[in-house]
Order: C-alpha cells, then sequence, then structure tokens
C-alpha cells in the first residue's frame, strides 16, 4: 500500500534457498513506483486474508 | 515460472515447470526483447522490434604471467595468455527462469559464477535496459581471473565506450595486446 493506504499491484517472486529448492517462508516483492529525485516515499506490506485467488492485488 | 534441469518442490502460488532440456526463449517488454540460447545465455538483444545486435556472452577463465614477470593483480589485468571459455552446459548446470508481470530473471551457475539477468516491466529507466549481475567466488583460487566477454556484431573498430563509475563514461581502446 503507498502513503495514502492504496493497494498497488506486485509481483510476488519465489526465494531460492538452495539451485533446486524454493523457500516457503521468504518471497520477493516488486512494484512499479515513481520516486521523485531523492524523494522518499513509505509503503507498507501487510498479508492478505484469504486465498491466493482471491487476491486481486497480485499481478499475474 | 522456474525451469531447472532437477526437480522442484513447488511452493504455492508459484507454478514449477522443469524442463530435462532448454530450449532457446526470449524475454521481453514493450522497449526490449533478449533471446538465450539453450545455456540460458544472451545470444541477441532487439529494441523495440527494430534494430537487433547479436550479444552473445561466454565467461572466460585467465591465468597470469609465469616466472619473475609481474602478475595480475587488483588494478592490473596481466594474463598469460588467451582465456579459456568456460562451456556453459545447462544439463550440468542448470537454469532458473523466473518469469512475472513486472520482474524476469534468468539465472545461471557456472563454474565459479551465478550469472543472472533480469528485464524489468517499467515505463521508467529501469525497463530500457537489461541488468547483468555476476556473483563470483574465488574463494580457493590464486591468479586466475574471470571475464565476461561480449561477443557483438557491432562494428565500433578499436574503441568502445563504457561505464566508468556509474556517473561517467570512459572510452577504452582494445588495442593494447590484454584484450586479445
Amino acid at each position: 500500500m503507498n502513503e495514502k493506504w492504496e493497494p498497488i499491484k506486485v509481483q510476488v517472486s519465489p526465494v531460492f534457498i538452495t539451485s533446486h529448492q524454493l523457500s516457503q517462508e521468504e518471497f520477493e516483492i516488486s512494484f512499479v513506483i515513481s520516486v521523485s529525485p531523492l524523494g522518499m516515499t513509505t509503503y507498507t506490506i501487510r498479508k492478505f486474508v484469504g486465498t491466493f485467488q482471491d487476491n486481486t492485488y497480485v499481478n499475474r | 515460472m522456474v525451469r531447472d534441469s532437477r526437480s522442484i518442490d513447488s511452493v504455492v502460488p508459484f507454478t514449477v515447470d522443469v524442463k530435462e532440456r532448454l530450449d532457446p526463449f526470449t524475454l521481453e517488454n514493450s522497449y526490449l526483447k533478449a533471446s538465450f540460447d539453450s545455456n540460458g545465455l544472451l545470444t541477441a538483444l532487439s529494441h523495440g522490434g527494430r534494430e537487433t545486435a547479436s550479444v552473445a556472452i561466454q565467461f572466460l577463465h585467465y591465468g597470469t604471467r609465469s616466472g619473475n614477470q609481474a602478475k595480475s593483480g587488483a588494478y592490473l589485468f596481466l594474463p598469460g595468455g588467451p582465456g579459456r571459455v568456460v562451456e556453459a552446459s545447462a544439463e550440468e548446470n542448470g537454469v532458473r527462469i523466473v518469469e512475472g508481470s513486472i520482474r524476469s530473471q534468468v539465472v545461471v551457475t557456472l563454474p565459479l559464477v551465478v550469472h543472472q539477468v533480469t528485464l524489468h516491466r517499467s515505463p521508467g529507466i529501469d525497463g530500457v535496459n537489461l541488468d547483468i549481475d555476476n556473483l563470483v567466488n574465488l574463494s580457493g583460487q590464486s591468479n586466475l581471473e574471470v571475464a565476461m566477454r561480449l561477443v557483438t556484431n557491432i562494428d565500433s573498430g578499436t574503441v568502445f565506450y563504457s561505464d566508468l563509475n556509474g556517473l561517467q563514461v570512459i572510452i577504452i581502446d582494445v588495442t593494447s595486446d590484454s584484450f586479445s
């Protein structure tokens, strides 16, 4: 969520523990935003309540 | 989302596709199309579908000069001879491809190097280039240099322009025999 508490689209990527094992606990997220030069903005990560399929904020 | 030559247990919500043999593939966004060979290494780059440059990536190992001659160090590259091209075999090394709507990444594990190429789907400046990261582990090695070579069809004579420090551009003249 951005500073106005508006949800933004994210990509969730797997984290590899070894070359052929994915972490069950650790994930990497990516989202596209614009920050002004030398600017700073706060984003908040919140756990989605519900199933992954219900989560429309994930950019699939 | 992921391809590897060995089996991987999938973790919700990712779908894992394990391939015994990797076919050449491409990653693209609205600015760039990057083509990769069956070993997961870059072969060509095209800009907005207009121009295609063949850009093949190779990794090489260089030794240093023998006897009493000055050896390579932190600042000097003084190889003992031509570099030895590292064979990039997907079956042996394993290639992981993570594809997503914002960020797609190819990770090739080579001897001494983990080579990562990332393409961002971003309307900003990070969408117009490919990110290449090489994690090099030379522990246990001595007098060994690892190089990444770009073999391209771009004819700029003996000169090329390169980033120096993330701020300035440097002109490099490759007539010196260190680059042979």
